[in-house]
């Protein structure tokens, strides 16, 4: 018997501390969220995730299923189908398995299901490529599903568990996101929190609807122009309400375990005149980055992005209002525009007054599982203090000339 | 939100709009049965057994309820049209097996294996027909005669009896039976068999009276005057000669009487060698009898293998226990050998032009006579109808009895069916004869028409054939039959315990699971499944199709596992 397992049955109090990988540790996350429906194809760097599971999953103490599937396709399907039932639902996938899910992303969200999934990040092919790349999760940026890029193992955990609570507030789903190999299968130890605790931050799911023979409904047919749009927009302002109730779910989280995260997390930009933007653990390695620089007397920080969808306006211009220069690290590329936190942050930035609107620097670096180095940043970090103005083209970095 | 008279609802405003595409009525407003141009329709079809059973057999509907393990509602559907069961799950040349869907995919439901399994397990248990006959008020228990005990008359008797007649059958032989019981070898069907049969007969009261010979003991118009009847349901009772010299020497056997005194267990010694001379069932028995009796035996046949009238299987098994057959051969003279025996001398046959029959005629090759040295000849080329215990008036040319279509002989109110009707045939026709004789006697007698039920006609069934192109063969596993087991030929040569083995009970069902039940609705529930508009509902009958709905689209005749259900162009 698994570790959580023991602890669901005797019904222990106490966190306890693991060695595990990302992906055990977002695994772990979905099992203490007492998921009933697990669905999941493998694809590497994934796999570990629902290889956990099916070990947590084969005597689950409450009613539950792990579904084997033939596709990423119908392991979606799956897990709508249980949603729709009233489940809770689980899966997770990585790039081109996250791509043939893409027709069944926009079911979920549309049909407002609470799923949560973990995309393990990876490049797509061709050019067969099984290293971190974020072009898979933000090729589904408008899905309507939430994202949330993880730092670390811990984070992977308590975001998984989050995520549930907030997806069932909110009934959209959410794609929590790891890096591959960096946190997917590097272990570190992870303060599992107990089963009471859990289930004290997140209730039984309560769906507003659901297939009910007693309540009979027809779900998803015909949506005629007379009413599309209305029912859109309710998606819409799902999305934007999410957003304070993430920000409740981090300071209840907080309330249990002392950890929180928030939508995006500044570190030393008190008096900054340039900061730094990323996301998932090429964050860790800027945060060295900053210290060192700090140590020397540069005025620099750092601003992690977590949550990418919705966009955190608010948050992003609180964070880097009035800061003179802003350099945004890409591990991905809009071909034929700009890395696309770039584009998102600096579209966010547009409304602040001009004398609060910062220069926007954008760098594209770490494709196809390139390491993003301490010298790759400083890079970024020189390049965007010798200048006045941004480059106009979009700027790569950590290339071989 | 509002709701329309129609029973549509509409939105007034967003905040009237729930968050996903969802509804709040019912789509019953919507005829979608406006637009087809098809309709489907539930049509059962006869099953392609049950459209070849020589007695009329509910087939498929019998399997359904053994594989369901209803073994008294079987045997009482079985009971509604075949009295002897036992007997014809033994020799009835089964016509039903041979256009079995079930053959491409594995073989042929073992139908005749399977009735007489339940035929065996209805006697056991001693299931009568239902409803009794004393419900039965139609013929009155009016008295009816019938002449002859074999197949047909039993047949007559029992179907008389349950259209609520007082049958008497009177046979001349000291036990009933006929050709049953004296003509078959009790390999191929034990006495005990048949007597259990006769014992439902008597069961429901059919009477009998044996050891009587019309004729002799009493005449035709002797029962035209006591009864209200008379059904003659004689067999065969003379056997051809062979119109050669040497026929009536000792050791020269008529076959039907060794067939006779094998059954009653009082053989006679025929000695080592044994010709047979014939190629019907009774010489193939003869042969299979004389080699059980310790002989060799050779069955001398004057045309060949393929124009043989012997059943194929009984051919089959006869050459599986050491039986030779000399094709293309015909016995010239017989002499007494000198120190004993018989010289057998024989002439070459060749196949000439067919004749009348339509088989190729024999013709003797010239100078081709050879010599055969046995010791006992059996003849066996067919038997005739003794017509000499019938009135004049009442015969049809030398061997049959006269009757038309509807079985009346020339007296008033005597009818005749059977082998001295001139059916020749099976056990089966002999069923199907004497039930026709018995619904004849009803419209005489009752003056107004009795037809015979048929059973796949009477619950809906079309006439049309179910053919296996129309099934959906996704619904079937390919899987082989539990061909019913012989007694190996070493073991079975050597005494007259039957040759096929019994089914037990799981075997049984199992062989009926098997059966497509062809063109037969057995409440699958696909149709009501499968219906894209929910338009095909249940009832306690089968199923309903709400045409106000039906949009013709075929997916409940695509899925009818076994085309039980048709489209038809809509109104």
């Amino acid at each position: 018997m698994t570790a959580p397992q023991a602890a669901a049955r005797e019904g222990s109090a106490a966190a306890s501390t693991r060695i595990l990988t990302g992906n055990q540790a977002a695994a772990y996350g979905a099992y203490l969220s007492q998921v009933q429906v697990v669905s999941a194809y493998p694809i590497t760097p994934q796999t570990t995730v629902i290889e956990t599971l099916a070990e947590l999953y084969r005597d689950a103490p409450w009613p539950s299923r792990f579904v084997n599937v033939e596709s990423e396709h119908s392991a979606m399907a799956a897990c709508i189908g249980a949603s729709m039932a009233g489940a809770r639902a689980f899966t997770a996938t990585s790039s081109q398995g996250l791509a043939l899910m893409h027709e069944l992303l926009h079911w979920a969200s549309a049909q407002r299901l609470p799923l949560v999934m973990v995309n393990v990040n990876r490049a797509l092919a061709p050019g067969w490529n099984i290293w971190t790349d974020q072009n898979d999760s933000l090729s589904q940026r408008d899905t309507g599903w939430m994202q949330l890029y993880c730092e670390s193992n811990q984070e992977a955990l308590d975001t998984v568990i989050q995520a549930y609570r907030v997806a069932e507030q909110v009934q959209i789903p959410i794609m929590v996101v790891l890096d591959a190999f960096v946190l997917s299968h590097t272990a570190e130890a992870v303060s599992l929190p107990s089963p009471e605790m859990v289930r004290a931050f997140l209730p039984p799911r309560d769906p507003p609807f659901r297939l009910d023979v007693e309540e009979p409904h027809a779900f998803g047919g015909l949506l005629t122009p007379d009413h599309y749009q209305e029912v859109r927009a309710k998606l819409h302002r799902g999305m934007e309400d999410a957003i304070p109730i993430w920000g409740e779910a981090e300071r209840s989280w907080e309330a249990f375990t002392g950890r929180a995260y928030d939508a995006v997390v500044p570190y030393r930009t008190e008096d900054a005149e340039m900061v730094l933007v990323a996301s998932a653990t090429v964050a860790s390695t800027a945060r060295d980055v900053i210290d060192a620089l700090r140590a020397r007397g540069k005025k620099v920080g750092l601003l992690r992005v977590r949550l990418f969808r919705p966009t955190p306006h608010d948050a992003l211009r609180l964070a880097l209002r009035g800061i003179p220069r802003v350099a945004v690290i890409d591990r991905n590329i809009s071909y034929g525009h700009h890395g696309i936190f770039f584009q998102e942050i600096k579209s966010a930035l547009y409304d602040l007054p001009a004398r609060e609107r910062p220069g926007m620097f954008g760098y594209v670096t770490g494709l196809g599982g390139r390491d993003v180095t301490r010298g790759v940043i400083l890079d970024a970090v020189g390049r965007t203090l010798s200048r006045d103005r941004a480059e106009p083209e979009t700027v790569w970095i950590g290339r071989k000339e | 939100m509002k709701t329309e008279p129609d029973g549509r609802v509409t939105f007034t405003g967003e905040a009237d709009l729930p968050p996903v595409a969802m509804s709040f009525a019912s789509t019953a407003y919507n005829k979608t049965g406006s637009w087809k141009y098809l309709e489907p329709y539930h049509q059962d079809l006869t099953p392609p057994c049950n459209s070849v059973c020589l007695a009329g057999n509910d087939i498929v509907n019998v399997m359904r309820r053994i594989e369901a393990g209803d073994l008294r509602e079987a045997a009482l559907l079985l009971l509604e049209t075949n009295p002897l069961p036992s007997v014809t799950g033994r020799v009835c040349p089964h016509p039903c097996e041979k256009p079995c869907n079930r053959k491409a995919m594995g073989g042929a439901v073992s139908i005749r294996a399977l009735e007489r399994f339940l035929g065996d397990w209805a006697a056991r248990e001693g299931v009568l027909p239902s409803p009794v006959p004393e419900a039965l008020a139609p013929g009155d228990g009016r008295s009816v005669a019938v002449v002859g005990s074999g197949p047909a008359g039993l047949s007559a008797a029992y179907f008389l009896r349950r259209a609520g007649f007082s049958p008497t059958v009177f046979e001349a032989a000291r036990e009933t039976g006929g050709l049953l019981r004296y003509g078959i070898p009790a390999y191929r069907l034990p006495n005990g068999v048949l007597d259990l049969e006769i014992q439902r007969l008597a069961g429901i009261g059919v009477r009998f009276e044996t050891g009587v010979r019309l004729g002799k003991d009493f005449y035709l118009h002797d029962l035209a005057t006591r009864h209200a009847a008379v059904v003659l349901a004689f067999g065969k009772n003379a056997t051809r000669g062979l119109g050669i010299p040497g026929e009536n020497l000792k050791g020269v056997w008529d076959g039907i009487d060794l067939l006779a005194r094998a059954k009653a267990g009082k053989p006679p010694a025929l000695g080592g060698e044994v010709a047979v001379i014939g190629g019907g069932n009774t010489a193939v028995d003869c042969a299979r009898t004389a080699l059980r009796l310790g002989g060799k035996a050779t069955i001398l046949y004057r045309r060949t293998r393929r124009e043989m009238p012997a059943f194929k299987e009984e051919i089959e098994e006869a050459i599986e226990e050491g039986i030779r057959i000399e094709y293309l051969a015909a016995p010239v003279s017989l002499s007494r050998r000198p120190g004993g025996g018989i010289d057998l001398r024989c002439v070459r046959m060749a196949l000439g032009e067919p004749d009348e029959s339509g088989r190729a005629r024999p013709v003797a090759v010239p100078g081709s006579e050879f010599t055969v040295a046995v010791d006992a000849v059996v003849k066996a080329l067919g038997e005739g109808v003794d017509l000499g215990i019938v009135p004049e008036n009442l015969r049809k040319g030398e061997w049959r009895v006269s009757c038309d279509e509807r079985r009346r002989t020339p007296v008033d109110n005597v009818f005749a069916c059977g082998d001295c009707a001139g059916d020749e045939g099976t056990v089966a026709d002999a069923i199907r004869a004497g039930r026709e004789a018995a619904h004849a006697v009803a419209s005489t007698l009752l003056d107004r028409p009795y037809a015979p039920p048929n059973l796949t006609r009477d619950r809906g069934a079309s006439a049309e054939v179910a053919k296996f192109k129309r099934f959906n063969r996704a619904y079937f596993r390919e899987e082989a039959g539990v061909s019913p087991s012989h007694r190996p030929a070493s073991e079975r040569r050597a005494d007259f315990r039957e040759v096929a083995l019994p089914l037990g009970e799981e075997e049984a069902r199992a062989e009926a699971a098997r059966c497509f039940k062809c063109g037969t609705c057995v409440r699958c529930d696909n149709c009501h499944v499968f219906c894209p508009d929910m338009a095909v509902t249940k009832t306690a009958r089968g199923y309903e199709i709400a045409y106000d709905y039906c949009k013709g689209c075929g997916v409940c005749v695509q899925e009818c596992p076994r085309a039980a259900i048709h489209l038809r162009r809509a109104p």
